[in-house]
């Protein structure tokens, strides 16, 4: 037995008595308690069994259920790479349970959304403000009786054509957490979030002393698009469009997380051809989206030729995912139980040149700036994370491995082939920006190196699974059979129609554990879609990496996280 | 060239000393080719955005590459990606910080019309809140639209009125 498996049924017997009800679903455990027992069980995980990692808190809304709502959290051990859940219910009338911030202080971003989406209180969390939503936002979104359509504009409509209404004040979508210094020679200033080095959606409020910057207040939800509200009111395909827009940087492997939590529910075995494309598809967006990050940062700095270098070569991996996909940047390519349609002709050579061009080109950015003393300078022990620190804060991903542990899903718990694989997982020596450039450069070398491989095993075979309840039938058979035309007609009507249910899907994507939480009711659309993002986990921590250090150095800093605002702020 | 001592005519150099055009075509001749856009850069549409500026595709020769990360020295307001409700207050008024003359471009659907986000978080479209002169559409656009665009906003611009001391002149 796997040290895992032993860690859930220790687990299972340790907590059987604080529980109501455990199982097993889908590879976790699964505890169902009384809210009064959360903060007990929760610090029992984490000390005695080690589930160091807190990954998630959410909530379901089952509106003609008492007691009505169920808080759900995630837990994951990073030593033994396994995960518990637990689901408290709690009462609309009194929608409150402890706070879990004093045992992770990933806890306290997480309790902020779970707040004002569904309106659970937690006590003892102080800072509740609202904050994917804005200031004077009246209602719970996520609650099943929110209107999807309501909308609360804080800047006046205009009338006509060409109208402007006059601008009287502008509210503040946001209360920043301080606005008076610690010291009397401090000054507080706001970066973003209409800054280039914030890509648009983060705002930051610093207190500075001189140049270094004493505290900030990490401020995200510019781009928050109501895509769990999306996903509840679409079948389950027809969202595949809206989870594609979550990373848009590496849109592809969003998909595939997505489709294989409902594979999961629905029972279902991929095609061997399917799963190496799967892998060679998800590799080949990781390095896109590792391109996109380095030059970003490296453009952000100044190294403008970097930049040109890594966008020419991002853009030739566009078009060739184009040929395959039919989109440059969202693709919409995953299927539950497949993939939209098989590599082109001639698809696999240019891959080849593609990687050949690449190598040339990630060398030359190497050469540019590896020891480049401007760039050293700003980047060596620079936005510093201790390794404690990153696990406490929830961090996952190249920020976690460039603290120096080789944590990552496809090597601690291989999915799709990654199994089959050989690939090592880079790691960095103190986590600093330097060490976050560095790691994602190694990456991409690792990713082409899996790809290369993959590209040699590739099986044929179809791409779909032979199931009817998700596979549409061929095309000439829905023009020549009735049963035929009746699945396509439901299939795509109806929808598919997953089990009642609920699953956890878990990979690496570019920037850390992605995770789809679903939950199935049994009809064509999902009950609820949650997705576990990485990018807004560390943007709970992201003070930790700025405090202390230079005004100047929160753009390298920031930019060495790849903060992807469709997927923090979703 | 000296009044005194005329050149021969034969030896007259070959460019232009005048032209004659209109003031209006005269100026707007200038400003299409000196756009300076303010990249109000949101959303997936970014990664567009960033093709479009780089090598292969190079906004630069249209006269329209050098972002100035500030409105107020800017004249193109490009509008990249989903503008949430939370986000409106920010367009706003980095549109008012734009001096004249000043133009608007919805770069993607979602800036045009929310695209398909219609939910109680984004916005249905920037020109609920602030004048566009050019709609790009695509999820997100190809680059070639985006190009596409900038020349069809440079004819706009080139037959405009441009009144630069006052409306008659
Ligand atoms: S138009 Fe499409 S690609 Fe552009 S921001 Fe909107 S969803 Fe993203």
């Amino acid at each position: 037995m796997s040290t895992g498996a032993n860690l859930l049924e220790r687990v299972q017997s340790g907590l059987g008595a604080q529980a109501l009800e455990t199982g097993m679903a889908h590879g976790i455990l699964v505890l169902q308690i009384a809210a009064e027992s959360l903060v007990p069980v929760a610090g029992r995980l984490k000390q005695e069994f080690g589930f160091d990692l807190f990954l998630d808190v959410t909530a379901t809304d089952w509106p003609q259920r008492r007691p009505r709502f169920d808080v759900v959290y995630h837990f994951y051990s990073t030593r033994d790479f396994v995960r518990v859940r637990l689901k408290t219910q709690v009462e609309e009338a009194d929608p409150t349970v402890d706070t879990l911030v004093p045992l992770y202080g990933s806890a306290r971003y997480m309790e902020r959304e779970c707040h004002e989406m569904y309106g659970i209180r937690f006590r003892g969390n102080d800072d509740l403000r609202p904050l994917l939503l804005y200031e004077g936002f009246v209602g719970h979104p996520l609650r099943k009786d929110y209107p999807k359509q309501r909308e609360q504009p804080l800047v006046p409509y205009r009338r006509e054509a060409m109208s402007l209404p006059p601008l009287t004040s502008l509210p503040n979508p946001i209360r920043p957490a301080f606005t008076q210094g610690l010291t009397p020679g401090s000054v507080i200033v706001n970066i973003g979030p209409s800054h280039p080095a914030t890509h648009g959606t983060i705002q930051i409020v610093a207190e500075i002393s001189g140049e270094r910057v004493v505290r900030t207040d990490v401020h995200c939800g510019y781009l928050h698009r109501g895509f769990e509200k999306e996903c509840e009111s679409h079948t389950w395909h027809n969202l595949i469009p809206y989870v594609d827009r979550l990373n848009y940087c590496s849109a592809l492997i969003n998909d595939f997380a997505y489709c294989e939590a409902v594979e999961k529910l629905m029972g279902i075995e991929l095609t061997p051809r399917c799963r190496h494309l799967r892998t060679l598809l998800a590799e080949y967006s990781r390095i896109a989206d590792h391109l996109t990050c380095v030059a970003a940062a490296l453009m952000e700095m100044g190294a403008m030729t970097a930049f040109l270098y890594m966008v020419t070569i991002r853009d030739y991996v566009y078009e060739h995912l184009a040929a395959a996909t039919g989109a440059r940047v969202t693709y919409t390519h995953g299927r539950i139980g497949g993939l939209g349609r098989d590599l082109p002709e001639g698809w696999l050579e240019r891959l080849e040149e593609i990687l050949a061009q690449m190598d040339t080109f990630v060398g030359r950015v190497h050469g540019l700036v590896d020891r480049n003393r401007i760039f050293i300078d700003r980047m060596r022990d620079v936005g510093v994370m201790a390794t404690a620190d990153a696990i406490d804060w929830g961090f996952s991903g190249p920020v976690l491995r460039s603290t120096g542990v080789a944590r990552d899903v496809r090597k601690d718990t291989p999915y799709l082939a990654y199994a089959e694989l050989d690939f090592e997982v880079p790691v960095g020596i103190k986590g600093d920006n330097y060490d976050r450039y560095y790691v994602r450069m190694r990456e991409m070398d690792e990713s082409m190196h899996m790809i290369r491989q993959l590209v040699d095993m590739l099986p044929d075979g179809p791409i779909n699974v032979d199931d009817r309840r998700c596979t549409l039938p061929a095309k000439h058979l829905v023009y020549t059979e009735i049963e035929s035309l009746i699945n396509h007609f439901k299939l795509i009507i109806e929808g598919i129609q997953v089990p009642k249910g609920e699953a956890y899907s878990y990979v690496e994507g570019a920037n850390g554990e992605l995770g789809f939480y679903v939950v199935s009711a049994g009809s064509g659309a999902p009950w609820k879609v949650h997705c576990r993002s990485p990018s807004f986990v560390h943007m709970g921590g992201l003070h930790l990496m700025l405090e202390g250090y230079q005004l100047a150095d929160i753009i390298p800093t920031f930019g060495s996280i790849n903060m992807i605002g469709g997927e923090c702020d979703r | 060239m000296s009044a005194t001592t005329p050149l021969p005519r034969q030896q007259k150099s070959a460019a232009f000393e005048y032209l004659t055009t209109r003031k209006d075509e005269f100026v707007g001749w200038a400003r299409k080719f000196s756009l300076f856009p303010y990249p109000f850069v949101t959303a997936c549409c970014a990664m567009e955005f960033m093709s479009v500026s780089s090598t292969l595709y190079d906004t630069d020769r249209f006269g329209a590459a050098l972002p100035r990360f500030t409105p107020r020295q800017s004249d193109l307001l490009m509008v990249v990606g989903t503008v949430s409700h939370k986000q409106t207050p920010i367009l706003r008024k980095v549109y008012e910080q734009m001096c004249e003359p000043k133009w608007v471009m919805a770069f993607g659907v979602c800036a045009s019309s929310g695209g398909f986000y219609q939910n109680y978080a984004a916005l249905p479209g920037i020109d609920k809140i602030i004048p566009v002169d050019l709609y790009i559409p695509g999820c997100p656009p190809r680059p070639e639209m985006v190009i596409d665009g900038i020349m069809k906003l440079q004819d706009k611009i080139a037959g405009e009125r441009h009144p630069i001391i006052n409306q008659d002149f």
